[in-house]
């Protein structure tokens, strides 16, 4: 952009002075309690060395194995027309929906040595140890493909297939528009879903706490080194080391995206939807079948779990479990809705601010703002949370109160935990949108801010509403770095959760867990309802205006 | 619109606004501490803002908080953590006429912790496994790939293991009996409680566990195990109680008296707790009492050896 006014300067500032605020300075404390010593004390001990290495390969193959999975179903989902879109498309949101060590509950169910599928359809013979690599990829996997899935229906849906009609119009066949256009559009949605899975798997811990076994995990090991062994600089050493591959990644994703950047809305002309094929819709089907029947199996179990006596042990039909977990649990329950509905907004909206000064200002120390902000996602829940115990446990000069023990604290670590994906959606998002868009509005005379109002954001409405479902979901089950800032008052209802899980409750638990489930469909119908009613545009101007 | 940003600013006042009331910590699983806590704010009138945290996390927050405390009391874990936050100057010492009632070899010296109950280690067989019967049996290649223990640097319950039997065979030959126990261990556990359901599940076939645990998490709930008390030394911890140093706040006072009293004790029994107030009413069905043959134990050498300790085991075991 050839000027940049004042208001796109103000907001730079605004943007850098909350991410330095709520992100670098909470890392700082940790990191800041570490030093080289510790380090290398790590890097030649063994058992912090194999779970470095097994964090990496897991990172890598449920990042692959998501991607595959999200990029399948989105295209089935946005562009096969297959009949039944919506009915996949809701079952497969309901993994991002449930706390991961339900999963995990239902793996063993299912996968362990005394669970179902190994004692009746195996006949006893344990294919693999459910607790160790194998157990993790599956639930890992089944966890996270949502993430690829929203992200690449963001992609998909601001990718308009007037390319695709034009190849298919010169004679090129459904799989060469699909590998020779659709795909290398399609890259820096890969890229990033890619990435955020990597980094979603390296700072998973809920999975790994009931299912790492031998096979043991950097982020449960930093977890382990913090609240366990209160050694926070050997846990800090320990995150700097899980921060390692994630910024590789990064640096990765930023090369490969640079280059392949390939932009699709423009102002000129219509755009229609590309039809699909025999080929293609069958591949839906498969792909859309067999994932919604691993969903299915899975929650089916923790379903199973909450009307049953005791899961996995007595069958006997019950339905007391929702009676007491609700009477036990229905404050988490109020005090987490409020806070995921406070959280998502100001996250969608401020991923997607970040995004527009990233990528279309050229205002020095932007990829520093970009990178910093993807920080929060990269760094382990654990750290975070303690990060911000330490940061905002007293008053500061720039900030005059007490954060920790309400709940602020909780809202602001969602609001910048979750950020970054709002953040990668939209950047994904934006470098499809053609700049001469902006340029043609910017030479009629519209300033910066009212371009970003009423040309980019209606363009980015998909990224931002993935963005804000995606933190409204994620602070509805998020738990590694929320347990370290939640107080007597301000608890939340996966900690709740976690503790019965830890204690044997497990088909209360598993009770409370569809509860969530439910609220959090729920809350999602009201506002797909709420944005089809009210128009998109509206809603950007409601809110902006 | 204006008014979605009003809403927005209201909800975050609604945030910031708290009224003051006692702030606990417990490490007792929740619906535990939810009955004491209610019974007490019930019975005393006083309101608690209460949250779990299992020791290792208390700890680490009592330390990431100790220049500006939130919480006012610690309830419900080993007393050997209670030794590690005494180390550091976390706790504050009291003493009360109520707190004498609980025999002097339960309480620290210099008040900053009181013994609340008395918890003993067992193990946990699950269906068509031979129940073992001591430290040595569970050496037997027949239990191999198929033991389950916490971690003793995540879980109280581990650590105490882990400190019962170097404090009966002495640390040496205690971390070596470790090393040959573990090419037994099928996995080891975050929280104390987690062997439990791996045994109960059928998921593995012995787990080495607080015996309070075992009935409460275990039998009672259905799941089909069974308990044996080790011949040969029983672990054994004192839970504890103890004031947070910082916030005064004189509710944290009347909390102490009020769990050491009989009432508070008399509610032990019902969760398989063994507690310390000599007329209290004693759990039905538990098995390892203070009359077992136990380990011994020294609360305050153990806390101040922990880190030691624990060091030297992951050192032997490699994990």
């Amino acid at each position: 952009m050839a000027r940049t006014d004042w208001k796109i300067t103000a907001w730079f500032f605004g943007a850098t002075i909350v991410v330095s605020m709520f992100i670098l300075y909470p890392l700082g404390k940790v990191f800041g309690a570490t030093n080289l010593t510790h380090f290398f004390d790590c890097l030649t001990t063994s058992y912090f060395i194999k779970p470095l290495w097994n964090s990496v390969m897991l990172g890598a193959t449920v990042a692959l194995a998501g991607t595959l999975i999200g990029f399948l179903l989105a295209y089935a989902v946005e562009r096969s027309r297959i009949r039944g879109a919506a009915f996949f498309d809701t079952l497969c949101t309901i993994p991002v929906v449930a706390p991961p060590f339900l999963v995990a509950m239902a793996a063993i169910m299912l996968f362990g040595r005394n669970g179902i599928v190994v004692k009746h359809v195996l006949g006893g013979k344990e294919l693999f140890s459910v607790y160790g690599f194998w157990g993790l990829f599956i639930t890992e996997t089944l966890a996270y493909f949502p993430t690829a899935l929203l992200v690449l229906k963001g992609t998909m849906r601001a990718m308009h297939f007037t390319y695709q009609d034009a190849a298919r119009s010169l004679g090129a066949t459904r799989w060469q528009t699909f590998v020779r256009v659709t795909l290398p559009l399609a890259i820096p949605g890969i890229t990033s879903s890619l990435l955020l899975i990597f980094i979603e798997s390296l700072a998973d811990f809920g999975n790994p706490l009931i299912l790492s076994g031998s096979y043991q995990v950097l982020s449960v090991q930093a977890y382990l080194q913090m609240t366990a062994i209160y050694d926070i600089p050997g846990s800090a050493a320990l995150s700097i080391m899980l921060l390692a591959p994630s910024l590789l990644v990064f640096v990765i994703h930023k090369y490969v995206v640079s280059r392949k950047v390939v932009t699709t809305i423009t102002g000129k002309s219509g755009a229609s939807r590309a039809s699909s094929g025999l080929g293609s819709s069958i591949l839906g089907y498969g792909v859309c079948t067999a994932i919604s029947a691993s969903v299915i199996l899975f929650y089916g179990m923790i379903l199973v779990g909450a009307v049953t006596k005791l899961w996995g042990v007595d069958a006997s039909f019950v339905f007391s479990n929702f009676a007491k977990g609700m009477q036990m649990g229905w404050q988490y329950v109020l005090r987490s809705v409020a806070i995921a509905l406070a959280s998502a907004p100001i996250t969608g909206m401020l991923g997607m601010m970040i995004a527009y000064l990233v990528i279309r200002t050229k205002i020095p120390g932007r990829s520093l703002l970009e990178f910093s902000s993807l920080l929060a996602f990269a760094v382990p829940g654990t750290i975070i949370g303690i990060g911000y115990i330490l940061a905002f446990k007293e008053p500061h000069w720039f900030l005059p109160v007490t954060l920790q023990g309400t709940g602020w604290i909780i809202l602001a670590l969602f609001i910048f935990r979750n950020m970054p994906v709002g953040l990668q959606s939209a950047t994904s998002g934006l470098a499809q949108i053609d700049k001469t868009l902006e340029e043609a509005a910017r030479s009629l005379g519209a300033s910066p801010t009212l371009v970003f109002r009423r040309i980019v954001l209606p363009l980015l409405m998909p990224a931002f509403i993935s963005g804000a479902i995606y933190s409204f979901v994620r602070a509805m089950t998020q738990i590694s770095a929320v347990i370290f800032v939640v107080s007597g008052k301000w608890n939340l209802l996966t900690v709740f959760l976690l503790g019965l899980v830890e204690n044997g409750e497990l088909s209360i638990a598993a009770a409370v867990g569809v509860v969530l489930v439910l609220i959090v469909l729920l809350a999602l119908g009201i506002l797909k309802f709420l944005v089809h009613r009210w128009q998109v545009r509206s809603l950007v101007k409601a809110v902006w205006i | 619109m204006t008014k979605i940003w009003l809403t927005l600013v209201v909800i975050f006042f609604s945030f910031a606004a708290h009224a003051e009331a006692l702030r606990i910590v417990t490490s007792l699983d929740s619906l535990e501490a939810k009955e004491y806590i209610a019974a007490f704010e019930q019975q005393k009138g006083v309101k608690v803002d209460w949250i779990r945290l299992s020791a290792g996390e208390a700890l680490a927050r009592l330390a990431a908080e100790s220049t500006n405390p939130t919480q006012d009391v610690w309830f419900g874990a080993p007393a050997i953590e209670f030794e590690a936050a005494k180390s550091k100057g976390f706790l504050a010492s009291y003493q009360s006429p109520a707190i004498k009632m609980i025999p002097a070899a339960w309480r620290d010296p210099d008040g900053a912790w009181t013994g609340i109950y008395f918890g003993a280690i067992v193990f946990i067989s699950g269906k068509g496994v031979i129940p073992p019967q001591s430290w040595q049996e569970l050496l037997d290649s027949r239990y191999h790939n198929e033991i389950v223990v916490s971690y003793p640097y995540t879980a109280g319950t581990g650590f105490t293991v882990l400190n019962g039997l170097l404090a009966s065979m002495g640390v040496d030959a205690g971390l070596d009996y470790s090393a040959q126990l573990d090419h037994n261990i099928r996995r080891y556990t975050k929280s104390g409680g987690a062997p439990i359901i791996d045994v109960g599940l059928g998921e593995a076939g012995v787990g080495i566990v607080f015996e309070q645990d075992a009935i409460r998490k275990g039998t009672s709930r259905g799941f089909p195990i069974t308990v044996t008390v080790p011949r040969d030394g029983v672990p054994y911890e004192i839970g504890a109680v103890a004031i947070i140093k910082g916030r005064d706040s004189p509710e944290a006072k009347t909390f102490m008296d009020w769990i050491v009293s009989l009432p508070a004790q008399n509610l032990m029994h019902a969760w398989y707790r063994t507690p310390l107030h000599p007329r209290a009413t004693l759990p039905a069905d538990v098995k390892a009492t203070w009359k077992a043959n136990l380990a011994p134990l020294d609360v305050a050498w153990s806390g101040a050896h922990r880190q030691e300790l624990i060091q030297q085991w992951r050192e032997q075991i490699g994990k």
